[in-house]
């Protein structure tokens, strides 16, 4: 049963961090795209 | 648009979240199959390590294949886009071909008691990997050179001829091998059947969100590279 638990753990969890990772990569690289002064939601 | 906005909005944009949301309905719904189905008479409750396993297998063929698309693409009508996709496929494919062996050897030492074999089938599984690994290497050393992309397209059509040889190890070992055979109809028991096609189609859900994510994410630093360019030479001219 431990074999089974870690196989599913890794099998959901390194792509589920994985495309955490890209989203973090993603909101940063919108920030710095973003003119400086404005807000995501402006108004 | 305003000139120096975040672009947004794109497809993959307005894609971004249902095909989250897809994802995660496919996912639960997978996991759900695999606590009912039953367990194996010969292995027991290990032998569902095969539900996450051999889908994982297939999204890294399909990684590596969108790999060599995306090269023959960009040769044929050199653009940016599809060395992008090669590039991001190929990211995806191996973290998917290494959870085939992490998976697989956890699986190994359940049934054959010991972690590794160097059998055929999983001797070309971590040469599939190197193949890939060594594209990513070769990406990340030589970034934003054309010639190198050109170079990687052709490596990455070229390594797509491992994916066969992967597959058919077992045909090709002719019984000298520790390792199942492929899955044929009917080879999976009662019950089993749907835990093993919703793997196929969440792991394929997986990837292709995933690849989708990451081609997205390439885009934007590639825009935001093209922008800081712009502002020093805007700096440097006034």
């Amino acid at each position: 049963m431990d074999y089974l638990i870690a196989a599913y753990a890794l099998g959901v969890g390194a792509p589920l961090l994985y495309g955490l990772h890209l989203a973090r990569q993603r909101r940063a690289v919108h920030r710095a795209l973003r003119p400086p002064g404005t807000s995501r939601n402006p108004g | 648009m305003a000139m120096n906005a975040a672009p947004s909005g794109g497809l993959a944009d307005r894609l971004r979240v249902p095909s989250g949301l897809l994802l995660g309905v496919l996912a639960l719904l997978w996991l759900g199959s695999v606590v009912r189905a039953p367990e194996d008479q010969m292995q027991g409750v290990i032998q569902k390590i095969l539900y996450v396993h051999v889908p994982v297998v297939f999204a890294a063929y399909l990684g590596f294949f969108l790999t060599a698309l995306g090269g023959a693409l960009f040769l044929w009508r050199d653009d940016e886009r599809y060395d992008r996709l090669a590039r991001s496929a190929a990211e995806v494919g191996v973290l998917f071909c290494t959870l085939v062996l992490v998976t697989g050897p956890i699986w190994a030492r359940g049934t054959w008691g010991r972690w590794w074999s160097w059998d055929l089938r999983l001797t070309l599984t971590l040469l599939l990997w190197f193949v890939y690994l060594a594209y990513l290497l070769l990406r990340g050393f030589t970034e934003s050179s054309h010639r190198a992309a050109r170079f990687a397209a052709v490596y990455g059509i070229v390594g797509v001829l491992t994916i066969p040889l992967n597959y058919f190890a077992i045909d090709l070992a002719a019984g000298r091998t520790l390792h199942p055979e492929n899955l044929g109809r009917g080879s999976l028991g009662a019950g089993m059947g749907w835990p093993f096609a919703l793997g196929l189609a969440t792991a394929a859900a997986a990837l292709l969100h995933l690849v989708a994510r990451r081609v997205e994410l390439e885009g934007l630093r590639e825009e935001l590279i093209r922008r800081r360019a712009g502002a020093r030479e805007g700096a440097w001219t006034t």
